[in-house]
């Protein structure tokens, strides 16, 4: 309500306060501005793309932004505040061409105007309605205020999920739903209160994950598409802290294995082959789209020292029956990067099947604080196998996953200040071919991510508003009444 | 002014009360009126006014916050609390007049300031709460003033609906009082019960709504979001004393029911009684160990190494924050090696400590850790210690360290960040401005003081900290830099500390002559002589060239240990201030 109040209030002192241009001197080149949205491509429907001349020496900004057909809409200010309907409408007309923007800028009473560029909208529908993360602090072992929270893609309303700021010292993992439910669901709390809360069938349950099968809670789950069955890896992880500039935190595995938890009956399935008696590490498990494998990182430490730097994770493969709750009796390498000294995390099967994209990183497990880690790409169809160049950038990118109709992608990325991650939306068609990726929209995105000393994690897209009821969670945390997986 | 008017009376009995607590908070409690200071960050921009304003009982945390942000300025913070104080003591009486109370008692009108003084000694009661209670006080004294019966009522249903939205749980105090001023006008209970009873089913009412309607703990609601430091524990202490201050006006005003005395006879002596327990009361009250340690937070903050030394050389309260402040102060002025014993020490938690919880020891870890030039560990303690701030906001002191780790590391994208945040504030806007202009220029920021020397002293070297190795680390960074005698001779006392003379002893020889001593520091003797001793019969071929002194003690103490280990000389000064006496007693 009150953000509404001082929205309409803003508008009317900006239409107020506007200026029309004039005395233009004409510049030769694309203006900067930030987020840099310039020839981005997005689904029609986004939130308005919203920005600012990268520098702060610019007092105002004029940006027409216009269609094939001729229709425009303009905005002026420090930054652009494009009106939500206008734009939908907009990139609506403009579904599979580009929408031109005009931009205009003034710095110390001079006009500028600047070589237009375009942003592509896509034929492709986002196919969500908004995405889930978690926004947390930069501290590694006191958590006072972490949230899950969910974002409207169509606008820049934010709510809660679930904020642990009323469980104490409680630290909240990974939000992970089923093809981006919002109805299906799970996330762990760790701390004094910790559990596994799950929403599966209408009903929200708390779990206590941790049993004599496996090594320790439940974490990186990945939902079967039936939704009953979902695959976690179970780590013993040890944090060090590093002493130079750019590294700051490893993380690394001292036991890991891939179980899959029954939602149904709260048991854990394992296998001979990956179990915890093994001398391999195994980690990051994705189902296959048809739900009949489970893709994992894994790293064979009887082989190599346990040094963290020499650890060099590959991607496999095992089947999976649901019908019989089984584990298949062979592994394969599905990529190995070992020549090249990198290490694989985070894969993500495309619900079409046709794509895995992960991470990959110098070595370890937790890529999030290696600048060097980048999205990779594997087409199935033909092992064809690439780094993703134009999705890239000289800083971290890491958490990644996909839309439903798998033709865009969300992933986290140090590339807007080298510390604090953010979130950026890509367009991948059906060979491949992804696109530049757009920072989260927000409002005001400068003044915005200047205030914001949050890093955002483990993104999702999302069907739907998520259905929580963070009173009846917290209850059901601070009870001893969990339900024990068996 | 006649002194034998009434008013008279009033007005200097309330300036001198004011004049007391302005030079106790400046004189005395100046570094806990820091302490509140250093937990927030007031940023004058419309994120941070409208998320404060539009928090339940935000008036109340908002104005708490914008006078808080003050107390970094000593004369300025200490007459806002005092005019505080003077705010709640004037509505108080203003209360027990208008309820009846005569002038002969206007002394005991200052109690309700003074339980607000006495609480405030824990520092965790924030300034929020006081301002709650003040403007709760002043909303009963303009009710008092209404006359009829069902505008009174009115007025305390709508009174306390607004005050518990804007002031939170000083609502609580606004509809007792609407109770008690019912019930004194007109002496019927019954009627007065009646009010009672609707003003606490509207109260729950409130309290369960907000509660539904918010993402907290009932209790929270109830007890107030940020009215205490520390949000696990319930403020019970806020509601006792909300509780005595809501009663004090009523019972001022009813106290002549008791006996009726002289205007001047009952004035002094009630004044005369105030004035002789309060100062012990407030004594007793600040005096405590949380304090002191909150006092060596501030001179660390400051810098004041001196007064560091001064203080515990006076007298030594026993914690690790003093030994962890105190061996920082020694560190930095170059004594640590010479004087480390002359205090009592804590082992080696006492010197670098392993990870704290509290966000106070967090902040002082991080002044160790960035001094021995651990700077990437220093940046993630002062990570941790605002991520642990329980009050939802920044702290200015841990956001400017924080930028100065960026700008130390190159990190300008960053440091801009916090600097942008620092500039929309009252008390760092100069430094933001003043750094602002070094960002990107290397040269200057090389030759700068402190980040020129940060950056030699920080290692260039990566290798994976843990706090079982703070020794090798801060030796690693005297490795790598030999002017960073600081790193040595944490090293070398963490070493001895530890009781592990001969790692010392090692560590000692190999990096002597590197170190650029003046001398040869005593404690250092002290440990070589001890571990040489322990491992050979005489002081003869010993490659150290000892003070006799040392020797000398050495001895003592070893003629006396082996005639009686029990020998109460060993366990007292001079003796006890030894490697020696450090090593029989841990």
């Amino acid at each position: 309500m009150n953000k509404h109040l001082f929205a309409l209030l803003t508008s009317f002192l900006a239409i107020a306060c506007s200026e029309k241009p004039h005395n233009i001197q004409e510049i030769g080149t694309t203006p900067e501005i930030y987020p840099d949205y310039i020839g981005v491509e997005i689904p029609a429907g986004i939130a308005p793309l919203n920005f600012s001349m990268a520098s702060n020496s610019f007092s105002l900004v004029d940006v027409i932004v216009s269609s094939a057909d001729g229709t425009s809409i303009n905005s002026q200010g420090l930054a652009t505040d494009f009106d939500i309907d206008d734009w939908h409408a907009l990139t609506q007309k403009a579904k599979g061409d580009s929408l031109k923007v005009e931009v205009r800028a003034k710095i110390k009473k001079q006009w500028l105007s600047f070589v237009p560029f375009y942003i592509h909208v896509s034929n492709d529908s986002l196919d969500a309605y908004g995405l889930t993360y978690r926004r947390i602090e930069p501290g590694y072992r006191v958590f006072n205020m972490m949230g899950l929270y969910e974002r409207n893609l169509s606008n820049f309303d934010e709510t809660d999920i679930f904020v642990s700021s009323e469980l104490v010292g409680s630290c909240v993992n990974c939000h992970t739903a089923n093809r981006g439910s919002n109805e299906q669901f799970m996330f762990h709390v760790r701390g004094d209160n910790g559990g596994t809360v799950v929403r599966s069938n209408g009903k929200t349950e708390v779990v206590n994950t941790k049993c004599d099968k496996i090594i320790g809670s439940l974490v990186y789950p990945s939902w079967h598409p039936d939704g009953r069955f979902v695959a976690c890896s179970s780590n013993s992880t040890r944090q060090t802290f590093n002493m130079i500039k750019d590294k700051r935190i490893e993380v690394l595995d001292l036991e890991s294995d891939v179980v899959v938890y029954d939602t149904e009956n709260h048991n854990i399935i394992t296998s001979d082959l990956i179990n915890k008696t093994d001398t391999i590490f195994e980690t990051f498990p994705s189902f296959s789209a048809d739900g009949k494998k489970i893709y994992y990182c894994s790293e064979d430490y009887a082989s190599q020292s346990i040094e963290v730097t020499d650890m060099h994770y590959i991607l496999c493969s095992i089947d999976f029956d649901a019908e019989t709750q089984t584990f298949g009796n062979r592994i394969d390498t599905i990529v190995d990067l070992r020549d090249q000294h990198l290490s694989i995390a985070l894969p993500r099967t495309s619900p079409d099947g046709r794509f895995i994209m992960f991470t990959a990183c110098d070595y370890g497990t937790f890529p999030i604080w290696h600048k060097e880690a980048d999205l990779w790409l594997l087409r199935l169809s033909d092992n064809k196998l690439c780094r993703i160049d134009n999705v890239n950038s000289d800083d971290t990118e890491s958490f990644h996953n996909w839309s439903n109709n798998s033709r865009w992608f969300v992933f986290s990325s140090r590339r807007d200040d080298g510390l604090f991650t953010r979130l950026y939306i890509a367009h991948c068609d059906e060979n491949g071919v992804c696109s530049k990726p757009f920072m989260l929209p927000q409002r005001n995105p400068k003044e915005y991510y200047s205030r914001l000393f949050n890093s955002y994690n483990t993104p999702d897209f999302a069907t739907g508003k998520v259905v929580t009821d963070q009173k009846s969670i917290s209850s059901k945390l601070s009870s001893s009444n969990k339900i024990q997986v068996k | 002014m006649n002194i034998s008017q009434p008013s008279a009376y009033k007005w200097l009995s309330t300036s001198l009360f004011a004049i007391a607590a302005l030079l106790f908070w400046r004189l005395w409690q100046y570094s806990l009126m820091s302490f509140h200071e250093e937990f927030l960050l007031f940023i004058f921009d419309k994120e941070f006014i409208f998320e404060r304003l539009f928090t339940f009982g935000g008036l109340a945390i908002f104005l708490g916050d914008f006078l808080t942000q003050f107390f970094t300025s000593m004369w300025l913070g200490a007459a806002i609390i005092a005019l505080l104080y003077v705010a709640i003591q004037q509505f108080t009486w203003s209360i027990a007049k208008t309820m009846g109370a005569q002038d002969r008692h206007y002394p005991l009108s200052f109690l309700p300031a003074i339980i607000m003084w006495l609480h405030m000694s824990d520092g965790n009661v924030m300034i929020s709460y006081v301002v709650s209670v003040t403007i709760a006080l002043a909303a009963v004294a303009a009710l008092a003033r209404i006359k009829g019966e069902k505008a009174l009522i009115v007025t305390t249903a709508i009174g306390t609906l607004l005050l518990f939205v804007t002031i939170s749980i000083g609502a609580y105090l606004f509809a007792t009082s609407a109770v008690l001023i019912h019930f004194m006008r007109n002496g019927n209970w019954r009627r007065s019960c009646i009010l009672l009873a609707g003003m606490t089913v509207l109260t729950a009412i409130i309290v369960i709504v907000t509660y539904r309607l918010s993402s907290y703990e009932l209790w929270r609601i109830a007890t107030g979001l940020y009215f205490y430091r520390v949000k696990y524990f319930i403020g019970w202490m806020n509601i006792l004393v909300l509780a005595l201050i809501t009663f004090i006006p009523f019972i001022i005003a009813k106290v002549d029911m008791l006996r009726k005395s002289q205007f001047s006879r009952i004035f002094l002596i009630e004044m005369a009684v105030i004035v002789l327990i309060a100062p012990y009361a407030l004594y007793k009250a600040y005096n405590k160990l949380g304090n002191q340690l909150i006092h060596y937070d501030y001179l660390v903050r400051t810098e004041k190494w001196d007064k560091i030394i001064d203080k515990a050389s006076q007298h030594q309260n026993g914690s690790v924050f003093e030994a962890l402040s105190l061996n920082l102060a020694l560190a930095v002025t170059g004594q640590l090696s010479d004087r480390l014993f002359e205090f009592e020490q804590h082992g080696p938690d006492g010197l670098i400590p392993p990870f704290p919880n509290d966000n106070v020891t967090i902040a002082l870890a991080g002044e160790i850790y960035l001094r021995i030039g651990m700077v990437n560990i220093a940046q993630r303690t002062f990570f941790e210690a605002q991520e642990n701030i329980m009050t939802d906001v920044m702290s200015g002191r841990f956001t400017m360290r924080l930028a100065e780790m960026c700008i130390i590391n190159g990190d300008y994208k960053v440091a801009r960040k916090y600097i942008n945040i620092l500039k929309k504030t009252y008390t760092y806007r100069k430094w933001a401005i003043e750094n602002e202009k070094l960002l990107g220029y290397e040269d200057i920021i090389n030759a700068h003081p402190f980040y020129g020397v940060m950056r030699r002293l920080r290692t260039q070297e990566d290798f994976n900290y843990n706090d079982n190795i703070a020794d090798q680390i801060a030796g690693h960074h005297f490795d790598q830099n030999n002017s960073n005698v600081l790193a040595l001779d944490y090293a070398l006392c963490y070493q001895i500390l530890s009781g592990k003379t001969d790692v010392f002893a090692s560590s000692f020889a190999r990096n002597v002559k590197k170190a650029s001593y003046t001398h040869f520091p005593r404690v250092y003797q002290e440990a070589l002589a001890y571990e040489w001793r322990r491992t050979h019969d005489s002081f003869d071929n010993m490659p150290w060239n000892l003070s006799p002194d040392v020797i000398q003690n050495y001895r003592t103490f070893a003629n006396i240990y082996t005639n009686n280990k029990n020998d109460q000389r060993l366990k007292n000064p001079p003796l006890s201030k030894t490697v020696m006496g450090y090593m029989l007693n841990h």
